[in-house]
């Protein structure tokens, strides 16, 4: 039997703050500056850190650095992403800044591939405006820096003050969106194609005869698959119950409504679902309820084919 | 355990709704050096690194341990990162535990933390899953139906889930690094407060929380150089399987199985008796009175009346949570850690304004999963 | 002193286009690792297994993978988001605790994601260069050249990695394909799949038990190095070496060496780094080029390294396993039949 599968896009998004030699460098970026840190051993860094790696001492202190370095390894990306930092191919590289011991992972916007080689200078291009990115640096691009190579900068302060007075939070945005396959496996693809067809199938251990619904590939208790199929009545008990009063992302319903852990007839174990058609106080531990379909044009392999539970009214 | 074990330093962060003032690699190591400064140790005679923390995607940082080495000086080192699930703070201090036990290492720092405030944490775990139904409550929801179902079966009055609650918010007063600390907070409060997952109301629950927690662990010959180690009398973790006939959600095997093992290996007969304090992992109050059935310190049924007589009290028989527990702080990953390090805190009279007089054996306790997962240690004054 | 013997193995790796979930994968994999160890499920007292959220797309869905183990009565098990091998470290130390006389150690994989390598990526500093946006194979790359750039090594020498490791080919026309991500070529980087690996882990006389001869675990340990890629010497694994040096490998002789490098240049780096005196028999099992389930990939380098002594076609045997960009972490397990 063929399993089921199902794209699935997961979508997250991340503020994060930033402190310390992060700030100092992410700062320094939006004002065209380039920031390293100094050590005990008085070697400099870059990016750079408020600790040293081996030893944990503090840094000594934050050094600025000219635009200009020097290539230490590439490779060439041929064909750009769509969220690659630019639109033509170009070279991904570790320039290493002159005056640091350390290089930076960044882009070459060389033109072609022919014009990379280890070893070449290049200089950091930068965007009009900064925001506090690595990206200030629109990309390095072949050749020396024009003009002078010896900062006459202000104090460290000054970009960081700078940035304060631009309302920049200097934080990093990760906005992320991966499409997966989801596959339910054939154990449960088995189950939903049931719930499609308006049945409720579970499994039973050939050993200690626990009936799971949905079914499992093996008995979580006594690991011995596959389960004897056995159909299930759509009615049973609640198990247990809360009535949720706050809202969720992607909430339909009406606030309050009851989740309720419900253990079919001759099933072992509860699933969660909904119980409507009754007022949250009338829920009880123990209530009979029935399963309520959807209409059979909407019925599919998916637990939403169950609209919800319902309280069948017996033992009242 | 074979070799013994003693927590010789302890650190926390000042824990905060969002530290926005750092980095992933300054929240951790804020609490690092904090906990190498109580152990007078520096980073060079840390040997590995255990690091905890609970999903990836709460962070969105995949593998985080191979980013936070630098701000641990652990370049050059083992870096272990412990996960499991929300127990992951606990399963750290057990594996490095386990590292000084089995003679591994000498001297081991655990770190555990979480930045959860940079990611809508609910909303990462409640991505909508292909054919599963998209009204899912979330696990707010599955503590709501644990705690009702407590409830039904125990026949716990309506006020232990606020008498629990204020305890645990009082204590927080006394905690520097707790993050929520209400000076005016009152039962009526509480009891009034939103509801969320019947019976769980806001006040009941713990709050989302950036914060991270460290310990030093050193063996019988390191532990030999101070005057008030903690010693690890007992460590164990357990898991069981999350859906079947015989896991009870309220009343967990998993626990008890946990709760046995490890009184075993410290020689308690008698958790109420024997030990002074309990930091236990309680993110809803409601989950106090059924937790310490679970854990032997009450019979079935009868957890609730430990409460209500004010036994767990502050300056009752058993203080529960002197800390504040995860009302006071809950950064997922780090929160279990946090009830180790502050049981040993107890126990080595470091425990500031919040320190129970006399604490001589205390335990910490953490828990994950779907009421599946848990790990605890008993940490004492003198060597076992 | 407590003995910890590797007493059985099995793994499966598939096609993405498999339809089995996690547990459907590893459960037929766990069975055929305990009966060759003969250690019933009751006796497995710890358990360790890895997974990844992040590549499989559910977050809690590893859970289901559980159903594969021994679950009841409660033991003690770890859940890692990471390779197998760290599973094996940390149940290797819990026995070595006295927390059990055997362990089961499982890894999973099915990297569900469209593009799995994009997916590793999540891995990298998020400040400072996540949004540069690179990919795994470009970082690896920057690693190649600077192999070449060193002198040390050719891209021929890629080459011939990868007609060992794929079963077959000729240099040559290996050299004519078109770059992936120069100086790297599509089939120096490894064909990621689906997969599962169960290994059975045992102490002193329980070990005595299975079918095969136990491979004792005479050394087990792992390093990380810095993220920070401008860091360091991407030509060298300075923390391959070190561990390689403390589990008693390098300059000693093993029968086989199984090493996890999901790129060919990777290998000659790490086998360079290990520097063991004689290596008999290298990744006979194709290492992680033809098929790696990641998350997998080094538990099945150490399982299939295991397998060899218990066989009896290896004595002394080692496996090794990576994590992060460019060889950031390693583990190596050193075993050892008796005489």
């Amino acid at each position: 039997m063929a399993g089921l599968r199902a794209p699935h896009t997961v979508t997250y998004s991340y503020r994060r703050s930033t402190g310390g030699a992060t700030r100092v460098f992410l700062a320094g970026l939006a004002s065209k500056e380039i920031w390293a840190s100094r050590s005990a051993t008085g070697s400099i860094e870059i990016p750079p850190v408020d600790w040293d790696p081996r030893t944990g001492a503090a840094t000594e202190e934050f050094v600025r650095l000219g635009e200009q370095g020097v290539v230490r390894s590439w490779t060439w990306v041929s064909s750009p992403g769509v969220n690659s930092p630019l639109p033509q191919p170009f070279a991904l590289a570790l320039v290493q800044m002159d005056g640091a011991d350390t290089a930076l992972l960044h882009v070459v916007d060389a033109g072609d591939e022919e014009s990379m080689s280890t070893g070449m200078v290049v200089h950091a291009d930068w965007r009009a405006e900064g925001t506090g990115s690595i990206l200030d640096i629109r990309a390095f691009v072949p050749g020396p820096v024009k003009g002078d190579q010896v900062p006459t900068s202000g104090p460290l302060d000054s970009s960081l003050t700078e940035a304060a007075g631009r309302g920049l939070t200097v934080d990093v945005d990760t906005n992320v969106s991966i499409p997966y396959t989801y596959v339910p496996g054939l154990t449960l693809s088995g189950f939903l194609l049931a719930l499609g067809e308006r049945r409720i199938d579970g499994g039973r251990c050939p050993s200690c005869s626990g009936v799971y619904v949905p079914p499992r590939s093996r008995c979580p208790e006594c690991r011995i698959g596959p389960l004897e199929p056995v159909g299930l009545p759509d009615r049973g008990s609640i198990a247990s119950y809360t009535v949720v009063h706050i809202p969720f992302p992607g909430l339909t319903m009406e606030l309050p409504f009851v989740c309720a852990w419900i253990r079919l007839d001759g099933a072992d174990v509860p699933f969660a679902h909904l119980v409507g058609e009754v007022d949250p106080d009338d829920v009880k531990v123990g209530q009979r309820v029935e399963a309520v379909w959807v209409p059979d044009r909407d019925l599919a392999p998916t637990w939403e084919s169950v609209s919800h539970f319902r309280p069948t009214g017996e033992g009242q | 355990m074979t070799g013994r074990c003693a927590v010789v330093g302890v650190g926390q962060t000042h824990h905060a709704a969002a530290r926005r003032d750092v980095t992933l690699s300054g929240l951790v190591r804020e609490a690092a050096e904090m906990a190498l400064l109580d152990a007078e140790v520096g980073w060079g005679e840390i040997e590995a690194v255990v690091l905890g923390k609970a999903p990836d995607i709460l962070e969105g940082l995949m593998s985080p341990e191979l980013h936070l080495v630098d701000a641990l000086a652990a370049a050059g080192k083992p870096v272990f990162r412990a996960y499991t699930s929300g127990n992951a703070g606990g399963m750290a201090a057990s594996m490095g535990v386990s590292l000084v036990a089995a003679g591994v290492h000498s001297r081991v720092l655990v770190v555990a933390f979480e930045k959860q405030s940079e990611g809508g944490s609910a909303g990462a775990t409640l991505q909508h899953v292909p054919f599963e139904a998209r009204w899912q409550g979330g696990t707010g929801s599955l503590f709501g139906a644990i705690c009702r179902e407590y409830i039904a079966r125990s026949h716990a009055p309506a006020h232990i889930g606020d008498v629990a609650a204020l305890k645990d918010r009082q204590n927080a007063l006394l905690n520097a690094y707790a993050q929520v600390r209400r000076p005016d907070i009152t039962l009526e409060q509480i009891a009034a407060s939103r509801m969320l997952w019947d019976p769980i109301r806001l006040l009941h629950s713990s709050p989302s929380s950036d914060g991270a927690c460290a310990v030093v662990l050193g063996n019988e010959q390191v532990a030999a150089r101070y005057d008030r180690p903690a010693w690890v009398h007992g460590c164990a973790v357990r898991t069981e399987p999350p859906v079947s006939p015989q896991h009870d959600n309220v009343n967990p095997e998993c626990g008890r199985h946990c709760a046995r093992a490890v009184y075993r290996q410290a020689g308690i007969e008698d958790p109420l008796r024997d030990l002074d304090v309990a930091e236990l992992f309680v993110p809803y109050s409601w989950m106090e009175p059924l937790l310490l059935e679970n854990l032997g310190f009450a019979s079935s049924g009868q957890g609730w009346r430990l409460i209500d007589e004010g036994a767990t009290a502050f300056g009752g028989v058993l203080p529960v949570n002197p800390s504040g527990g995860l009302l006071g702080a809950n950064p997922i990953g780090a929160a279990g850690l946090v009830r180790f390090a502050e049981s040993a805190m107890q126990v080595r009279g470091a425990a500031g304004l919040h320190q129970i007089d006399g604490a001589r054996l205390a335990v910490g306790h953490a828990a994950g999963g779907y009421s599946n997962c848990v790990a605890m240690w008993v940490v004492g004054c003198d060597p076992p | 002193m407590t003995r910890v013997g590797v007493v059985g193995f099995a793994s499966e790796v598939v096609s993405a286009s498999d339809d089995r979930n996690d547990a459907e994968l590893l459960a037929p994999v766990v069975d055929r690792a305990l009966e060759a160890s003969r250690v019933s499920p009751t006796d497995i007292e710890v358990v360790g297994t890895a997974g990844s959220e992040f590549l499989n797309g559910v977050v809690g869905g590893v859970m289901g993978a559980f159903d594969a183990l021994p679950g009841w009565p409660p033991r003690a098990h770890s859940h890692l988001e990471a390779d197998g091998a760290f599973a094996l470290y940390e149940s290797w130390v819990r026995l070595m605790a006295g927390e059990g006389r055997a362990a089961l150690v499982c890894a999973f994989s099915r990297p569900l994601a469209h593009d799995p390598l994009s997916v590793l990526a999540l891995q990298l500093d998020p400040y400072l260069v996540q949004p540069v946006r690179p990919d795994a194979t470009s970082l690896a790359a920057l690693q190649a050249r600077a192999l070449v750039d060193s002198g040390r090594y050719r891209e021929s020498d890629f080459a011939t990695v990868v007609t060992a490791r794929r079963g077959g080919g000729d240099v040559d026309d290996l050299l004519r394909d078109p770059y992936i991500a120069s100086p790297l070529r599509p089939l120096d980087c490894s064909t990621v799949c689906s997969g599962a690996a169960a290994m059975v882990l045992a102490v002193d006389e329980v070990a005595g038990r299975s079918e095969g001869r136990p491979a004792w675990i005479t050394g087990i340990g792992h390093r990380m190095e810095r993220q920070s890629l401008g860091a360091r010497d991407l030509s060298m694994s300075p923390s391959t070496s070190a561990v390689s040096t403390d589990v008693g490998l390098s300059g000693s002789a093993v029968d086989v060496l199984e090493v996890h490098a999901p790129y060919s240049h990777q290998e000659l780096i790490l086998v360079e780094a290990m520097s063991a005196a004689e290596i008999d028999r290298l990744n006979p099992s194709g290492g992680a080029l033809p098929a790696d389930p990641v998350m997998a990939t080094g538990l099945i380098r150490i399982g299939s390294a295991a397998a060899a002594i218990t066989s009896g076609q290896a004595h002394r045997a080692a496996g090794h396993a990576t994590n992060g960009a460019c060889l950031q972490h390693n583990l190596i397990c050193l075993m050892e039949a008796d005489r």
